[in-house]
């Protein structure tokens, strides 16, 4: 066989190679093949990111959600320790009681009670009266949390005010006096649980006065 | 004037934007579907195959047409796309054939070559040019090699085009002389 020996052949061969011609359905096909795919949308997000947004939405609804509403209710189931449990582990509770200023600040005295490990409460003073078969300290308490707001502060953060406090009143922090002025609450370290009559009131209250 | 009742019309709402998109597709279609037919033919050489895949190239052109910005540019995007799924498909289809080869090794492969000789003798020379001067010369055959036109397809400088088109040719008239002597 002899092949092709000029440029010009070898053009030819090659046009004549590539002439071919589709199937006379071939039009029909394509169209076909088109008429069953949808043609994108600019504005449609693709289907993996519109998925993740949803779950990051979602996620963040929930978030939102237990920080507004499923918080303090869960906090306080774990407030209620059962009063005549007798097997029930020692805690520690350290409480801030809310006192109009700090000049009339109410000492709120030593009353036996079973500490609740780890939870600092701020608790707003109320004037519900005392249940009549409890201490004046403990049932004035007890009105305390029960009717006032909760602030519930970790270890870390109890620790932190405390230092505040203390600083204050040891002279290394000079606070300004408006600060002094509405800072009327008074640390208060709270035994809650009413069953143990050896452990006393800790109170650092006069530490700010 | 017939397009500027058209325009008129689609700013009244009597004309959807996707009915002007349709409109434009299958004109798009009509002009361009031979073309996309013989891109993937000179790759794949084998006719069923290159309209598969052209019809392929077709269908992903028509999911993302919406998309493409400079309509102008729609046949050089159809070919540089039936380019490489022509590609994808040879490829895979020679991964095939040498699993059955290796799994059957009596077996002879049917060649994906047509059974003219002085015709087979050209396409083994095609293969042999580096892809960059492949696709050069095949556009160029199949585009009356006006340079314009394949300088267009492929968005490169018509100087590019020229060089490159002159050292295909020289290299298959090489290897086709090379080839008919060896065989």
């Amino acid at each position: 066989m002899a092949g092709p020996h000029s440029l010009t052949d070898v053009d030819r061969e090659l046009a004549e190679a590539l002439r071919a011609e589709p199937s006379g359905e071939f039009r029909a096909r394509i169209r076909a093949r088109v008429a069953s795919e949808a043609m994108n949308d600019r504005w449609r997000l693709p289907l993996p990111a519109a998925a993740y947004a949803g779950v990051a939405g979602v996620i963040m609804a929930g978030a939102l959600w237990f920080m507004s509403f499923g918080q303090a209710p869960g906090r306080q189931m774990r407030d209620q320790v059962p009063s005549g449990h007798p097997t029930m582990p020692a805690t520690d509770t350290t409480s801030i009681r809310s006192i109009p200023s700090a000049t009339n600040a109410e000492r709120v005295p030593g009353s036996p009670a079973r500490d609740v490990p780890g939870r600092l409460t701020i608790a707003r003073k109320t004037t519900a009266p005392p249940p009549s078969n409890e201490s004046p300290a403990m049932s004035s308490r007890a009105a305390h949390v029960a009717s006032g707001p909760e602030v519930l502060l970790s270890d870390s953060e109890r620790a932190g005010v405390q230092l505040l406090l203390e600083s204050a009143a040891s002279g290394r922090l000079r606070l300004p006096e408006e600060m002094l002025r509405d800072l009327s609450l008074p640390i208060v370290e709270a035994r809650t649980t009413i069953s143990d009559p050896d452990l006393p009131w800790v109170t650092v209250e006069g530490a700010v006065q | 004037m017939n397009d500027m009742h058209e325009r008129a019309a689609q700013w009244a709402g009597l004309v959807s934007l996707d009915d002007e998109l349709e409109r434009e597709f299958e004109l798009r279609l009509g002009e361009c579907s031979t073309l996309a037919f013989r891109v993937a033919f000179s790759v794949l050489r084998h006719r069923e195959d290159a309209e598969d895949v052209a019809q392929e190239a077709f269908a992903k052109a028509y999911r993302s047409f919406r998309q493409l910005r400079h309509r102008d540019r729609f046949r050089a995007w159809l070919v540089r796309m039936t380019w490489r799924l022509a590609l994808d498909r040879r490829r895979a289809d020679l991964r095939r054939l040498r699993r059955e080869d290796v799994a059957r090794p009596s077996e002879s492969v049917a060649p994906l070559t047509e059974p003219n000789e002085r015709s087979e003798l050209l396409w083994q020379a095609i293969n042999r040019l580096s892809e960059k001067l492949r696709v050069v010369i095949v556009l160029a055959a199949i585009e009356g090699y006006e340079i314009r036109e394949v300088a267009a397809l492929l968005e490169l400088p018509e100087g590019t085009v020229k060089s490159r088109l002159f050292l295909a040719r020289q290299q298959l008239k090489e290897s086709l002389s090379w080839l008919a002597r060896t065989r």
